[in-house]
């Protein structure tokens, strides 16, 4: 390029109107069905459901839109618009067209980068507006903040993936490639790290295919990122989006890669459309990106298909391994060669770049087969733990210990880690075989042992491991099969369960008073009824403080499975949210199976008073049925409610006393229409229910009682337990 | 006036402009010709700014053209396939023209539909290839360009209405002083209306004269004699050819002096003859006849 041209000094307009109408014109199917799509997410359906929320409630719903929604929106229609205000580039015909035009280069990529984001973003601000001003009329107060909230969030989206998708664009000549390459990079690197974990766990002891993405992955895959770690919360009364820098860092990433999409522009040459890489120098990155995708994606497919189902961890593997990675990554390399060159005839001429390709993609098998970064050696020194949780589980067991730094038993996991990686070999060999002698057999049975390091610079260590667990001995062919020793690994998980400080860490809900809110208690036992059963309310606080002491004092361990061999076991499962009001908190489930050698546990779960009553069958036509089943709601002069409590679908609360006698009232009623129905000991399964229970007292009978009622939106009792007044906490 | 010089463009390793000069002089029709593929469209889209060269010059009115929008706004360009928006009828396209070329002109938009009968509300991709030719033209008319590009303009059209393009075209050159650069196989047509041509090989011009300088500077000459025929001396043939007694020359220099020196041989007829277009074109590109080459040159 000549000097004159590059120094040249435009007059051109920075935007031009002309080219922005046309754009506007031949885009319009597009913002117009994101802009009705946005219509009736927004102002259509919070109208409708702002007479049921309230104020709380429609700022969530508000906020979840966006939350939910924005970015798959963003994420599409950005594309799609990029897709629509590029094409031009693809094809010579028009880019020959554009580029005669007396518009210059810089001025027609702004006013088509400002076409995008103004089709999109105008009519999302004007949606905002008209909902604000149909929730105020319908009476409304303050929802200008998290308008405000929402329409910022959507902009930092829509920036970022009209960024992301003009940089995929403007890489390539070739229609519908841009696309292809912005759908792979969204999620390229949630792809990669399940491919090389499940790489790493195929032949490195240990290391295990997990679902839970590191934070890099996340980082790098907004859409992931956005679903696993930020949601709406509520904050100081008001509700807050979270992950408000990963958006401004979204925002600033959409802004650098839009000037790299111009940048790239700016060299592009007009003759480039048709190719499937518009940059020459782009061209290596291409290939080589193709290259490594398919030897990791289409060798380990070809390897799980022709020899994954062995289960096998040999030199043999690790060589098939390899040459499946070498024949995925032929494809990749020869195919994106075929597309750069436009022709078949490309082995003679490319063969030197396969070879340094081939040499790094055995060079990467050999490092993961022979451990060349010690991956599978590793133990973390104590000083560079934090904390470690150890978990024994599996069909038989289930175990679960956290130590932390300064616990005197730190060091024992340690050595056990290193023990398991030292006896690699010989537990493989233990769980292989069967012995038999003189007609008897013996075998270990496997179960996993997971080890979950924290560490001190922020980091997780994760390893699992299958070991053997327990031996097990048939004297002869006639004989049942006995137990006989439990393993060194399950003998110091079991250890380290039965300190006093690890199971209070295991079990934090049977100290934590004030902080834990019980939910259900559901007990199984298959001794008496052989069905489950739920637990009332002071049920479950003895059996919590039964099962707190029979821990303690080593009567009970982790879960065990013996329901099918053994009828004197009750199973036990408490339901808790970590949260002293039991207000959007978290769920927990603590579940044991309990044998009468846990004798205080065990004489709580055989005390049937300790249970609901059976009120599931009660017909509630026959007014004497009635009045034996609710005696507190048939005749309720001699009965006083005591308590009122609400589970629903994410949370739980208490009602205030104000509420009590109404409850009392129309809870007849209620019943007697359908609107109410008697709880059926089943969970709450939807936002739309939610379970009431009442507690009474009959003074001069010295009687207490509780009833639970399942509840539907829509009905009058509804608005009465879910009204921000009537909660007490 | 267009200038081109020492223009290189290379297309992957392949050199499709080879250090090309060319010189359009203002207010003429100026036909660039060339066998396929010898980079006749790759000029052109230097010209009208699409291409940005590898090296060398390309001016416009004295002003490099690429990325330069007071020079392109100067300049229409139909190529030999045209482009329309999808769904665009010549009204949509009129009024993106008239955002983007300010002098464009809607009274002889109004004044040519008598020449061009076109449905203005169908899309332009629904006409068949010669209409939108004819769309092309109405519209780059209508831009009152001072130059004019022009890629195989006329094909596609029927032959009254590649005349009345022509003439159109023609009039604006006359009244305007439009300098007009046409690309096109069609040398026949060609040499009627272009007063300057430019033959162009392998991204190189070969020749570049006027017309007139062109075909007055080497003659067909066709004669016989009686006998066997005498030493052609005083000619300088530069091809020769026979058919029974009747040979048929071609030679270097003006028609009066070839004429001289024929007539001063006495054979029974002789009979000179200016070169078409088609035929320098032909002697030129046609093979290894170097001599031609010289003798043109």
């Amino acid at each position: 390029m000549s000097w004159e041209v590059m120094t040249m000094i435009s007059k051109t307009p920075f935007f031009d109107k002309t080219v922005a109408r046309q754009g506007l014109k031949r885009t319009l199917p597009l913002w117009l069905t994101h802009a009705v799509v946005w219509a009736m997410a927004m102002p259509v359906l919070m109208t409708n459901i702002y007479p049921h929320t309230g104020m709380l409630g429609i700022g969530y719903y508000i906020l979840m839109t966006v939350h939910i929604g924005g970015p798959l929106m963003a994420a599409f229609f950005s594309m799609m618009m990029s897709e629509l205000l590029c094409n031009y580039l693809y094809s010579a015909r028009s880019v020959s067209f554009y580029h005669s035009l007396p518009v210059r280069r810089s001025a027609l990529f702004r006013t088509n980068l400002l076409v995008g984001l103004g089709a999109l973003l105008v009519p999302a601000a004007l949606i905002g507006l008209v909902t604000w001003l149909m929730l105020t009329a319908l009476g409304a107060r303050d929802l200008v903040p998290t308008l405000l909230r929402w329409f910022a969030a959507y902009a930092e989206y829509v920036i970022f993936f009209t960024g992301f998708s003009l940089l995929c664009a403007h890489v390539t000549g070739h229609v519908g490639i841009g696309t292809l390459i912005y759908a792979i990079l969204n999620f390229a690197a949630v792809a990669l790290e399940l491919c090389v974990r499940f790489i790493l766990s195929m032949f490195l002891y240990g290391v295990r295919v997990r679902t839970e993405l590191i934070g890099v992955t996340r980082f790098l895959s907004p859409l992931v990122k956005i679903y696993y770690d930020h949601g709406v919360l509520l904050q100081d009364g008001a509700r807050i989006y979270t992950g408000g820098s990963y958006r401004l860092g979204l925002l600033a990433a959409g802004v650098v890669m839009t000037l790299l999409a111009w940048l790239l522009y700016r060299v592009r040459r007009s003759e480039s459309a048709g190719e499937i890489v518009s940059e020459p120098a782009l061209r290596p990155v291409f290939k080589y990106c193709m290259t490594a995708g398919f030897a990791f994606i289409v060798g380990v497919i070809l390897y799980f298909i022709t020899y994954f189902i062995r289960d096998e961890q040999t030199p043999a593997s690790l060589l098939w391994f390899t040459v499946c990675m070498l024949a995925g990554g032929a494809i990749g390399y020869f195919v994106s060669e075929m597309m750069l060159r436009k022709s078949l005839r490309v082995f003679k001429r490319s063969l030197r770049g396969f070879a340094a390709a081939a040499a790094a993609i055995v060079l990467f098998c050999a490092a993961i087969g022979f451990d060349f970064f010690g991956v599978e050696r590793r133990v973390p020194n104590l000083d560079d733990i934090k904390s470690v949780t150890v978990e024994l589980y599996g069909v038989a067991a289930f175990d679960t210990a956290e130590i932390r730094a300064g616990d005197p038993w730190l060091s024992d996991v340690t050595d056990m880690h290193r023990a398991i990686i030292r006896n690699k070999d010989e537990d493989r060999s233990r769980l292989s075989r069967t012995e038999v002698n003189d007609g008897s057999q013996s075998w270990w049975d496997g179960q996993t042992v997971t080890l979950e390091y924290e560490l001190t610079n922020g980091s997780k260590l994760i390893r699992a491991y299958t070991l053997p667990a327990w031996h097990w001995v048939r004297p002869d062919e006639d004989a049942d099969v006995e137990q006989d020793v439990s393993s060194e690994y399950v003998d110091t998980v079991a250890a380290l369960c039965a300190y006093p400080e690890v199971i209070e860490r295991a079990y934090p809900m049977f100290w934590g008073e004030g902080q834990w809110y019980q939910t259900t208690g559901e007990v199984w036992q298959s001794a008496a009824t052989g069905d489950w059963k739920q637990l009332n309310e002071e049920g479950f606080k003895k059996a919590a403080e039964a099962l707190k002491q029979d821990l303690l004092e080593g009567r009970l361990h982790g879960w065990r499975n013996t329901r099918e061999d053994n009828g004197d076991i009750i199973e036990v499962t408490l339901g808790y949210i970590k949260n002293e009001t039991g207000r959007e908190g978290d769920f927990y489930d603590v579940h044991f199976a309990v044998t009468p050698e846990a004798g205080r546990t065990w004489a709580v779960l055989t005390d049937m008073t300790n249970y609901c009553d059976e009120l599931k069958d009660v017909d509630l036509s026959d007014p004497e049925a009635f009045g034996q089943a609710y005696p507190m709601l048939a005749h309720p002069d001699g009965w006083t409610c005591t308590g009122a409590s609400v589970i629903s679908w994410k949370s739980a609360w208490t009602l205030s006393e104000s509420v009590y006698d109404t409850l009392t009232e129309q809870l007849p009623g209620a019943l007697a229409q359908g609107d109410v129905l008697p709880w059926d000991y089943d969970m709450v399964r939807s936002e739309q229910q939610a379970r009431l229970t009442l507690t009474y007292c009959d003074q001069a009978a010295q009687e207490t009682a509780e009833r639970s009622f399942m509840i539907f939106e829509g009905s009058p009792l509804w608005d009465l337990i879910t009204d921000e007044e009537n909660i007490a906490g | 006036m267009i200038e081109i010089q020492d223009l290189v463009k290379t297309f992957d390793g392949f050199r499709a402009l080879d250090g090309l000069t060319l010189h359009v002089p203002q207010g003429g029709i100026y036909g660039l010709v060339g066998p396929n593929g010898s980079g006749k469209s790759t000029v052109i889209r230097h010209i009208t700014g699409i291409y940005r060269p590898d090296s060398g010059s390309v001016t416009v009115g004295g002003q490099p053209v690429y990325e330069n929008v007071a020079v392109k706004r100067r300049i229409a360009y139909i190529s030999d396939d045209v482009y329309a928006f999808l769904s665009a009828s010549l009204k949509d396209m009129k009024e993106f023209y008239r955002g983007l070329y300010p002098q464009f002109d809607t009274q002889r938009y109004e004044q040519l539909r008598e020449a061009f009968p076109l449905d203005e509300r169908k899309a332009i991709r629904h006409l068949s290839k010669g209409m939108q030719k004819q769309a092309a033209f109405w519209l780059a008319m209508c831009c009152r360009p001072d130059y004019l590009v022009l890629d195989e303009p006329v094909d596609g059209l029927d032959p009254v209405m590649r005349r009345r393009v022509w003439g159109i075209l023609m009039n604006d050159v006359a009244e305007r002083g439009t300098t007009v650069l046409v690309s096109s196989h069609n040398l026949r047509e060609l040499e009627d209306v272009c007063d300057h041509v430019g033959i162009i090989d392998r991204g190189r011009v070969l020749i570049e004269r006027s017309l007139s300088e062109l075909q007055d500077n080497i003659v067909k000459l066709q004669i016989a004699f009686e006998g066997e025929a005498p030493e052609l001396s005083g000619l300088d043939v530069l091809h020769r050819s026979a058919a029974g007694r009747v040979q048929t020359l071609i030679v270097r220099g003006c028609q009066a002096e070839v004429e001289q020196v024929a007539a001063s041989l006495r054979p029974l007829f002789y009979d000179l003859l200016p070169l078409t277009l088609e035929e320098i074109f032909i002697y030129e590109l046609g093979g290894d006849d170097n001599d031609l080459k010289n003798a043109v040159l």
